[in-house]
């Protein structure tokens, strides 16, 4: 699909549609530009504070193993034996919801 | 009501549909965990068992006849549980609002556009950025640290059959190994890479899938996915009960942990799920994303965990699945252990390394093409040196971890950011109702 020729990459629907009005469009808080022969169009905020807080984390972890994995360590297994009840029920709806998706209108 | 608008036809044919859901979805996890979870519930080494089960070893390791049917049957429901209908309903939710925003309502292709109903133009600023950021936090980790372990576990593999060392510069040259084939994959797009990969390494699956289930005994083994299916339906209920039970090892280390596992993938599933679903209803939709993966799934699980369990029981003191999942607890061996069992050993232990290493780098691939998608607004043609970028990111990513340790920290990062999401999600069913309800008919 990335072959797309439409200017978003994303063809517009088909057939009677209920199209949400926003004044917002793909790309307006895109950076478009060319280093060397790359171009590159990112979104702007999401792609630099995404990038630095993975550069950030994989700094803290190779700086201080011990730590990070005495801390994770402890994190995940206390979340899943405390909220255990939390994800179970949650799944068991994502459950019902789809199949009550399916046998609705 | 069709995603895509009324008129709109489906982009991929089912075969090639299925095998892009799979790949992304489940493959190596299915690898990974297709012998060891029956295996490990079968014969479990301590007081975990789901249900509270019968044991069919004793304590001196003799087998206890009587209670090998009960466990087995246990084994297989509780293993099912896991990957069938939940996982999948999880990212058919993402999926399905990813998609009916995107191809419906006409919004950019990023999960913050599922949130509009609930919070207006303000997902456009901050508050997407948030949502955005945290999607591409959990599939870069994710990725990066399934990378990593992956490459560890392909090595023990290699190690195990063809005696090849087991050291970080051969776990190194694997991740450079896969980044590279990914990276000519995503420079192929969609439809030249993931969607040939995915049908390669479904090919191989199933070859696999079929060769266990001939070597293994094809009656017995189809009799036992009949007992799965059985099972599974008779037991989903008590084991999806969240409350009042007392079989804490396995409800919190296992089934929280999987949904936990599930749901922060969800994201990257999911958006790849939609990305390639246009033109589907949504019945045939939810119907084709929740109930034929699940119905593989605990084909796939009854095929190689009962030829596990098979050997088990055959011997139960020289079985190389009991040494190296209850006595040493090595899952990155089981699956090589569970196919010495089997004739030719040496050439299925090769496809399965060789399946490993491409459901990796399907996954790293399409987990490239959904993080650029996402770091670029939704822009689902942006250049292609961004691409690459993510996905060598990736790769150095899992390189330095691996080196350096903490694999194992950030993976239970990731996990633990299963938590907000599950938030996310049930906003995002509410979110889906909205959406449904405003279609025209």
């Amino acid at each position: 699909m990335s072959d797309s020729t439409d200017p978003q990459g994303i063809p517009a629907p088909e057939g009677d549609s209920d199209l949400i009005e926003t004044d917002y469009e793909i790309g307006q808080d895109n950076v478009e530009g060319r280093v060397g022969p790359f171009g590159f169009d990112i979104h702007n905020p999401v792609f630099m504070i995404s990038g630095l807080t993975v550069v950030a984390f994989v700094a803290y972890a190779l700086a201080a193993p011990q730590q990070a994995a005495d801390f994770f360590g402890w994190l995940r297994p206390a979340l899943t034996s405390t909220f255990d009840w939390f994800f179970l029920s949650a799944a068991n709806f994502f459950v019902i919801f789809c199949l009550l998706l399916i046998v609705s209108p | 009501m069709r995603l895509g608008g009324k008129e709109s036809t489906p982009d991929y044919s089912y075969a090639g549909w299925f095998a892009m859901l799979f790949a992304a979805g489940m493959g190596i996890g299915l690898m990974f965990f297709g012998v060891l979870e029956p295996a490990y519930y079968f014969a479990t080494p301590w007081g975990d068992e789901p249900l509270g089960t019968v044991r069919p070893f004793a304590e001196d390791g003799a087998l206890i006849e009587a209670n090998v049917e009960e466990a087995r049957r246990m084994a297989l429901a509780a293993t099912s549980y896991h990957w069938a209908l939940h996982p999948w309903a999880i990212y058919a939710v993402v999926a399905l609002a990813l998609a009916l925003f995107t191809y419906n309502k006409g919004l950019p292709l990023t999960i913050r556009s599922a949130f509009y109903p609930i919070f207006g133009d303000r997902v456009w600023g901050w508050w997407g950025h948030v949502i955005d950021t945290l999607a591409v936090f959990a599939t870069l980790f994710g990725l990066a640290t399934s990378l990593g372990f992956g490459a560890q576990q392909a090595n023990a593999g290699m190690n195990y059959v063809y005696g090849l060392p087991n050291t970080t510069t051969v776990q190194v040259i694997l991740i450079v190994a896969i980044t590279a084939i990914a990276l000519i994959s995503v420079l192929r797009g969609l439809d030249g890479g993931v969607k040939v990969l995915s049908e390669i390494n479904m090919g191989l699956a199933l070859l696999l899938l079929l060769f266990v289930l001939f070597a293994a005994g094809a009656a017995s083994i189809l009799t036992e996915f009949g007992k799965g299916l059985v099972a599974y339906a008779r037991e989903v209920v008590p084991l999806s009960t969240p409350f009042g039970r007392e079989d804490d090892g396995y409800r919190q280390d296992w089934t929280a942990f999987y949904w936990a596992w599930w749901i922060s993938w969800s994201p990257f599933v999911g958006m790849f799920i939609a990305r390639v679903s246009r033109g589907r209803t949504v019945r045939e939709f939810i119907t084709c994303v929740l109930i034929i993966p699940s119905l593989v799934c605990i084909l796939w699980m009854a095929v190689f965990g009962g030829a596990a369990i098979n050997d088990m029981i055959a011997n139960p003191d020289t079985s190389a699945v009991k040494a190296n999942v209850i006595d040493a607890y090595a899952p990155e061996l089981s699956l090589f252990a569970m196919l010495e069992s089997l004739p030719l050993a040496a050439i299925t232990s090769t496809i399965g390394v060789i399946l490993v290493v491409v459901f990796f780098v399907t996954s790293s691939d399409s987990g490239s093409l959904v993080i650029d998608t996402i770091t670029a607004g939704g822009k689902v043609d942006a250049p292609v040196p961004q691409r690459v970028f993510w996905c060598t990111f990736e790769g150095l990513v899992a390189i330095a971890l691996l080196i350096g340790g903490g694999l194992g920290a950030l993976q239970a990062m990731v996990i633990s950011t299963g938590l907000p999401f599950t938030i996310v999600l049930l906003l995002i069913c509410y979110a889906i109702i909205r959406g449904l309800m405003s279609e025209p008919r």
